[in-house]
């Protein structure tokens, strides 16, 4: 019979107050924590997700919505930019990479992003399966696409037009799974890449001034003018007879197979250089010194904005700030009523308890025992709302991450462990001592003989 | 043997009682009558070492009680002397069982449970080991704070107005088993009461 033991045997003795204690102080840990493992793994996504990117230069519009659609893949795209007027960016003395990339298709809501080989090396993405894309059509998937619709190599899919559930997809023309990434815990794992050719291919048909990536076509409209179209080229292929031999090939098979690499290549070839467009152009710098002319540049262009990434999430962050700051002052409320609900419960309990400290006292208890029991109360209430606070906020995690990631395709768990959860730990302590040692004072100074002579 | 000289103790400042010397020697049994507010109970505090006396000293066995200091009169009153109290009263969380083995650890001896049967078998209330005591009858308490004060085979048992809520029969019952297991357990009884009932059942009597 320890001390240790007396006390635990009076918290369970007094289960609705103990439990009240213990569910207040788990309740302020849980608030506490799970805003701490969100913006832990946003802050996480965010640093994987940067992609060492220096600037975003896409269509108008808001610049923190530029950076989240074209770098994070949150957002929706502020509209298209034209490929050939971005030619001051790719061919700047002062830039590493300029990376085009083009958003506007899905597959089941997961974004179809064309763009070339070097978005992957961003990243530091790698291929366990297969290759990097190649000809038009052809699709490298993340590794979490790929586990969640069990894509295999060599399987096709229609991408589905817009970036939320498809209105419509593009059946006519499906992509071939050449290549499957390996996890890099950043966008490429909730991403389908292709070439920036496939986009222009399948939306060779659409209207390029009617919003940007989000012309809403309907189907028959779509066909028919991918037909007019591929009638036109028909013609124009009459007078260009001295063009390379695929043109006469894609003659013969006109009208039958849209299957076929050199169909797309006839195709691509039909596009002006000069109509073809792109979301956004991720650029890295060679020199920070870009900056200074880099931006202008671009805000100069007719159309185009640049972003600035850091820039841009250091305001999203002060934006958000404010309300992160709230539910921290929420949870410090509730730990304090906590606090107070247990030095409450104590000091009654204690009231009821006197005689039996007295009792223990005549059973050859010291002070100090007495006094240590009551602090071990405390000390045990606030391990276990720890404990409970811990339980509940992780499993919540995992529960809500579910959520989060169906909403926005990344990846949240509620099995990570922070080190703050062993700073939350020495509060929980502290809190349950202090709570605790007015009552394990008053059982220190209990007046035995007083005590017992009133009964 | 239990010996006391020139004892007082004063609650504040304006009354101070004095108590009449005792000297009794060990294993005996006797009783201290007194009538209600005489200072009785006081004078049971006094002997087991609740209290400290104002003046005087107080000597069990060679050891003066009123000399030790802090946790050290506790350890010598949990392992020497046993009170039971007019009232019984436990830890209300523990059951009957785990209310002796406290006794047991906190007088700082090893947890004994074959002792703790063989004394609630001796109170015909070894049915009662797991009992929570909130769930025991009042006579069946009473018979667990004398196993309580039994438990370490103290020197000294002392008892405050043990029998005062008993009718005739349960008094005689209860008094006869206190003094029958202080005669086992080789122990000094001395009992505190106003009952008249009780005179003729001791041969030592002090009166206050």
């Amino acid at each position: 019979m320890n001390v240790l033991k007396i006390s635990w045997k009076n918290i369970l003795y007094r289960p609705l107050s103990s439990g009240l204690s213990l569910l207040l102080l788990a309740s302020g840990i849980t608030i506490i924590l799970i805003t701490l493992l969100t913006a832990h793994q946003i802050n996480e996504k965010f640093k994987n997700n940067s992609g060492g990117v220096d600037l975003v230069i896409a269509a108008e519009g808001s610049r923190l919505q530029s950076v989240l659609c074209n770098l994070y893949q949150v957002d929706k795209p502020t509209g298209n930019i034209n490929y050939a007027r971005t030619g001051f960016a790719r061919m700047h003395p002062m830039v590493e990479k300029a990376i085009p990339i083009s958003i506007g298709d899905n597959y089941k809501s997961y974004r179809i992003l064309a763009t070339t080989h070097d978005y992957v090396s961003l990243y530091g993405g790698k291929v366990s399966k297969g290759k990097l894309w190649d000809s038009p059509m052809e699709a490298t998937i993340g590794s979490e696409v790929a586990s969640k619709f069990n894509l295999q190599l060599g399987d096709e899919f229609a991408g589905g037009h817009g970036l939320g559930e498809s209105i419509e997809e593009h059946e006519d023309q499906k992509y071939t799974v050449v290549g499957i990434l390996d996890k890099s815990n950043t966008v490429l794992d909730n991403l389908l890449l292709t070439s920036l050719e496939s986009v222009w291919i399948l939306h060779a048909g659409h209207d390029h001034d009617s919003g940007g990536s989000f012309d809403l076509v309907s189907k028959e409209e779509h066909d028919a003018k991918l037909k007019e179209k591929q009638g036109h080229n028909h013609e124009e292929e009459q007078h260009h007879k001295e063009e390379k031999n695929h043109h006469e090939h894609h003659h013969h098979k006109h009208g039958h197979n849209n299957h076929e690499p050199k169909d797309y290549d006839a195709i691509l070839k039909e596009i002006d250089f000069k109509t073809r467009e792109i979301t956004a152009m991720l650029i890295q710098y060679k020199t920070t010194r870009a900056r200074f002319t880099l931006p202008g540049i671009a805000n100069n262009t007719n159309g185009m904005m640049a972003a600035e990434p850091a820039i841009e999430i250091q305001q999203l962050f002060e934006l958000i700030e404010p309300a992160i700051n709230i539910i921290g002052l929420m949870a410090i409320v509730i730990v304090i009523i906590a606090a107070v609900s247990m030095f409450i419960a104590m000091l009654n309990s204690l009231k009821d308890r006197q005689y039996e400290i007295a009792i223990m006292r005549t059973m050859g208890a010291s002070t100090t025992k007495v006094f240590t029991m009551i602090l071990l109360e405390g000390f045990l209430l606030s391990v276990l709302g720890y404990l409970l606070g811990i339980g509940i906020s992780h499993l919540g995690m995992e529960i809500f991450s579910n959520y989060l990631s169906e909403t926005y395709h990344y990846d949240f768990t509620g099995w990570i462990w922070l080190k703050e959860e062993g700073l939350i730990l020495i509060g929980a302590i502290i809190i349950g001592i202090i709570s605790a040692l007015y009552p394990a004072i008053k059982a220190y100074r209990t007046d035995i003989s007083k005590t017992l002579s009133n009964k | 043997m239990l010996k006391t000289q020139h004892i007082s103790y004063s609650y504040g400042n304006d009354t101070t009682l004095s108590f009449p010397d005792i000297n009794i020697p060990d294993k005996s049994q006797g009783l201290i009558l007194g009538k209600s507010g005489c200072g009785k109970t006081t004078l049971l505090h006094l002997l087991g070492g609740l209290l400290k006396p104002k003046t005087g000293t107080i000597e069990l066995n060679l050891t003066t009680l009123n000399s030790l200091k802090g946790s050290a009169i506790d350890k010598f009153r949990g392992q020497e002397i046993g009170i039971i109290f007019q009232t019984p009263h436990f830890i209300d969380s523990l059951s009957v069982k785990e209310n002796l083995l406290l006794a047991q650890s906190l007088a700082g001896n090893k947890k004994n449970i074959e002792s703790i049967k063989s004394i609630l078998r001796e109170l015909n209330i070894s049915d009662k080991l797991n009992t929570n005591t909130k769930e025991l009858s009042q006579g069946q308490k009473q018979r667990v704070s004398i196993a309580r004060a039994l438990i370490n085979s103290p020197q000294l048992i002392l008892a405050d107005e043990p029998t005062s809520a008993l009718d005739d029969e349960n008094c005689t019952a209860v008094i006869n088993l206190l003094k029958e297991q202080a005669e086992k357990s080789d122990a000094t009884l001395l009992v505190v009461t106003h009952d008249n009932r009780l005179s003729n059942l001791f041969d030592i009597k002090i009166t206050l």
